[in-house]
């Protein structure tokens, strides 16, 4: 009954990682790059999946996000 | 699907869960069998003032130089409508009510109309944000009272589709998960402050039942999170199962065991049915069982206390 067990516990009941997983292809494998391969393709998938994991999540507001616009295009000018 | 698992037995068949829940949330929206022509409209009325505020620019910036004046916190959002994110009409409706007081100065500004000149809801907008009056046999409709109880009866649903994307993933916590589900639904239809809205319990079964899995109650079972502890032994939770539940599991597992070993787990069964589990086991079961409970927000008002603290929790992930 063990093997049962494990196999029962091991389910996902969501779809949520998958379809994160196939967004990010999605992404990846645009029509501008349809000669990308596919081992390239998986390469890039991974690096984008772990760069993202890897970010600190951004502690900015939106009115700062604002306020940096401007400074860039004060800077522009 | 059904005849390739009579082909292999040991399959199990499981539809995403995250996405049984956004049905659900989406029957609230456009449910057309049963009565709830409430949650719709209050559904409707949300989406068009997020379509209102991020539709007009100049209502956008009047809303949140009124925000800036009267919240500490200053500028609160409103979500946009994604239809591909669980749980967003949730959201708005969340995002609206911490913003009421600012909705409602904004209607009343003389700025009103000079901001609103570009959209076609605008007359829809002022009179959701400050109170539709009766017409014929319909009543008065004030949305934010409205939108106040709808959260109220959603939020665990949201709540939900958050803990299956983060801590809680496995087939064994779906029982329980729908089990709070549906008595917070029976829970909501008893409260007599709510007895001008239809019953929603009916809805939520509907639900229950169209997604419900075979495979739940085993699952449920052999998760050694929910072993139970009798005089300093530790059981597996068959009190916990119904006598219907407790044949489906012993079905199961010979159904998945297969012909070979069908005569080897029915014993075991037999044997973990009746004593309690093995030494090996039940050393691991203090730790594995120990649970912190967490304080539960979906019994309080939603609406106070999102005015209070401004706060925004995550309503669900993407899809």
């Amino acid at each position: 009954m063990s093997g049962i067990a494990i196999r029962l516990l091991s389910f996902h009941v969501t779809a949520c990682a998958s379809e994160r997983n196939w967004s990010l292809y999605g992404r990846v494998f645009t029509k501008a790059r349809s000669r990308l391969a596919l081992e390239r393709g998986h390469k890039l998938v991974f690096i984008k999946g772990n760069d993202k994991l890897l970010r600190p999540p951004s502690e900015l507001t939106e009115e700062d996000v604002m306020l940096s616009l401007f400074d860039d295009t004060a800077g522009a000018i | 699907m059904r005849l390739m698992q009579e082909e292999q037995p040991g399959w199990v068949l499981l539809g995403c869960q995250a996405h049984a829940f956004a049905l659900l949330i989406k029957d609230l929206q456009s449910e057309k069998t049963v009565r709830n022509a409430w949650s719709k409209r209050v559904y409707a009325t949300a989406l068009m003032m997020s379509n209102v505020i991020h539709g007009a620019e100049g209502v956008r910036a009047e809303l949140r130089a009124i925000q800036t004046n009267i919240y500490p916190d200053g500028v609160r959002d409103v979500a946009t409508h994604c239809p591909t994110r669980f749980a967003i009409l949730h959201m708005i409706c969340k995002d609206l009510l911490r913003s009421e007081q600012a909705l409602v100065q904004l209607v009343s500004s003389r700025d009103w109309a000079k901001a609103s000149k570009d959209c076609t809801n605008a007359d829809v907008f002022v009179a959701a944000a400050t109170l539709v009056p009766a017409r014929g046999r319909a009543p008065a409709f004030r949305f934010f009272s409205e939108a106040a109880l709808l959260v109220v009866l959603v939020q665990p649903i949201a709540d939900a589709i958050h803990q299956l994307e983060a801590d809680k993933p496995l087939l064994s916590q779906m029982r329980p998960i729908w089990a709070r589900l549906l008595a917070h639904a029976a829970a909501f239809d008893s409260n007599p402050d709510h007895a001008h809205v239809p019953p929603m319990l009916p809805l939520f079964q509907r639900r229950f039942e169209e997604h419900r899995v075979k495979e739940w109650p085993t699952a449920y079972l052999l998760d050694p999170i929910n072993a139970v502890e009798d005089d300093g032994e530790w059981f597996l939770p068959w009190g916990a199962l119904s006598a219907l539940e407790q044949a489906a599991v012993k079905k199961c597992l010979l159904r998945m065991a297969g012909v070979a070993q069908a005569a080897a787990v029915e014993a075991e069964v037999t044997q973990l049915s009746l004593s309690a589990l093995p030494d090996s086991m039940s050393a691991h079961l203090p730790v594995l069982t120990k649970r912190t409970p967490v304080p539960a927000t979906a019994t309080t008002p939603a609406r106070q206390q999102i005015a209070a603290t401004g706060m925004h929790t995550q309503g669900g992930g993407s899809r």
